[in-house]
């Protein structure tokens, strides 16, 4: 696998500049590499060549930010759910990236350090959380129902998000109109886990812009986060969506969903 | 109909049934005929997605005992 850099678009560049000024975004969130650690997902690993293109192209359009003397956030997002808890506990304390990403990080003579690692359990346990908070706050906002529900909207992670038959699930109305489950029985759905993951980086400097850079397996994914985390946490943050192949990227970035205000108006 | 290849997918969860879905497709020729065998009910809403990038449409969905098919054509 080769560690030399894209080429980051000028066009794009520009684009999350363009962004920042007409927004006043005072920093750039960039999510890239995202991979499973999980051995049942290992074609979703860091060797994965669309995971690695993302990482790659996360760290250019970084570097090219930076020369611009925009302060970015590189921020790499590890799935670590589909593995014991004892080895989720042993992965964080001993992480360190995957050498394939380090070789790219050298190559743009960018520290190691500069990489923020999120894991995606911790997002999960926040998830639960938070939802409960909210749900507290706003009752009408969400709906309770039972599992079997035919018409249930789900986004199912491995493992710890499996149907469950007979438990109450937390709703909302999807972008298509139909009821999101959230969390099922005690499992918080990749779209809230992705949602709190936001949330969480957003409110650090909510003056931010998030730059999206994932796997095109994942686009359906992206959007419900992304729809979650309007609806449910009000982020009002924009958002650009960078989709992979092996080599290449499209840009998707699901004008559909508005901020929970324009939402509400419409 | 002219079948290219087929993948069994039942048992596979979100999202491996689109990865592998994509792997096969960028393998095929335009106007291939790909069938699938998926379990997971949650392909659909991806499978459907996924293709509306004009790389490939659902050209037939159907529902057999114990898992869904659905037949896709590369573009």
């Amino acid at each position: 696998m080769q560690s030399h850099l894209p080429q980051a678009p000028s066009s794009l560049v520009a684009k999350i500049i363009q962004t920042k000024t007409a927004k006043p975004n005072k920093e750039v969130a960039i999510l890239a590499g995202h991979y499973c650690v999980a051995p049942q997902l290992s074609e979703l690993s860091h060797e994965g060549e669309a995971e690695h293109f993302s990482f790659a192209l996360g760290i250019a359009v970084y570097r090219a930010l930076v020369k611009q003397s925009i302060t970015a956030r590189l921020i790499l997002w590890v799935n670590d759910i589909g593995i014991s808890s004892e080895q989720r506990e042993q992965l964080k304390q001993q992480f360190a990236l995957p050498q394939n990403y380090v070789s790219i990080l050298q190559h743009a003579q960018i520290p190691v350090t500069t990489v923020e690692v999120i894991f995606e359990s911790a997002s999960r346990n926040k998830a639960s959380t938070l939802l409960r908070q909210k749900i507290k706050q706003n009752p009408e906002g969400f709906q309770k129902l039972t599992s079997e529900d035919p018409d249930l909207v789900r986004c199912i992670d491995l493992d710890s998000c499996s149907i469950e038959v007979g438990k109450s699930v937390y709703a909302i109305t999807g972008p298509e109109g139909l009821p999101l489950v959230m969390k099922e029985g005690s499992n918080p759905k990749c779209n809230l886990i992705l949602a709190t993951l936001f949330y969480r980086i957003a409110q650090s400097n909510p003056d931010l812009l998030f730059v999206n850079i994932f796997n095109d397996i994942y686009i359906e994914r992206i959007r419900l986060g992304i729809f979650v985390a309007k609806q449910v946490y009000e982020l009002p943050q924009p958002f650009i969506n960078l989709f992979c192949d092996d080599d290449s990227y499209f840009e998707e970035n699901f004008t559909e969903i508005k901020h929970k205000e324009e939402a509400d108006v419409v | 109909m002219n079948i290219a290849q087929e993948l069994d997918l039942k048992g596979f969860t979100c999202p491996v049934p689109l990865l592998r879905t994509k792997k096969a497709l960028k393998n095929m020729a335009s106007g291939d005929l790909l069938k699938l065998m998926i379990t997971d009910p949650n392909t659909k809403s991806d499978l459907a997605r996924f293709c509306q990038r004009g790389s490939c449409q659902v050209i037939e969905e159907s529902k057999n005992t114990d898992h869904d098919i659905y037949i896709i054509k590369k573009l």
